[in-house]
């Protein structure tokens, strides 16, 4: 039986790529903006799974909400659409 | 071969395909915001392969011989008499050094946006083929 944290840990790993993936073929860069927020967020469980609580509340905080906040700002400056 | 067995290996995997995707997107795309998510792709993936090497570690620095005898770890001779821990824990140095990497990683993302702002202002555009054109005329 297969424990409860590794079927989190691997529908993790599933988002991480996924969000990725599609991020970077989003015509409107808010939505590539909020999916790499989306990203940082499935990494930090999937460090918080690989029992690195430390790194993963780390995580979810720089990279989940302040990185895709400078992000928004950077597209808020500049075009939202990609040319 | 069970699910369990792979974690660590699909964990590994996870963090490849992370790195792949980063770098198509820091060569191909043109948008510079593209570019940028691209080597946050590659950081994340960095970091992840360094977490996940020391995913229960403690017990795999050891030789065969002295598991049997009941020895967890060369460096913490405590855990001896914690074996059910020594067998779960994970080694410690990497999520140490990862933690200042992550902070590390986001400063300079930032200086990267707020040049990427500068360039917009200057050339008036995101696009990395129109601000090379106008850099080499």
């Amino acid at each position: 039986m297969i424990p409860g944290y590794m079927l989190m840990g691997y529908i993790f790993m599933f988002t991480a790529l996924f969000g990725s993936v599609l991020a970077l073929i989003q015509r409107d860069l808010m939505k590539s903006v909020i999916l790499i927020g989306l990203e940082g967020l499935a990494v930090a469980f999937l460090f918080q799974t690989l029992r690195a609580p430390d790194v993963g509340i780390t995580q979810a905080i720089l990279g989940a909400a302040l990185l895709p906040g400078i992000f928004a700002i950077t597209v808020y400056k500049t075009r939202r659409e990609e040319e | 071969m069970s699910l369990e067995t792979l974690f660590q290996p699909m964990c590994f995997l996870t963090a490849a395909g992370l790195v792949v995707v980063g770098l198509y997107a820091v060569i191909f795309m043109d948008n510079l915001l593209k570019k940028i998510i691209g080597v946050t792709l590659i950081s994340d993936g960095v970091n992840l392969v360094l977490i996940t090497g020391g995913f229960n570690k403690i017990v795999a620095i050891i030789s065969p011989e002295q598991a049997e005898n009941g020895v967890t770890s060369v460096i913490y001779e405590g855990l001896k008499e914690y074996p059910e821990f020594a067998a779960q824990a994970a080694y410690p140095l990497p999520s140490a050094l990862v933690l200042t990497s992550i902070v590390i990683s986001v400063s300079i993302f930032a200086i990267m946006l707020a040049i990427a702002i500068k360039l917009y202002n200057h050339y008036n555009s995101m696009s990395c083929s129109v601000i090379f054109k106008e850099v080499d005329e």
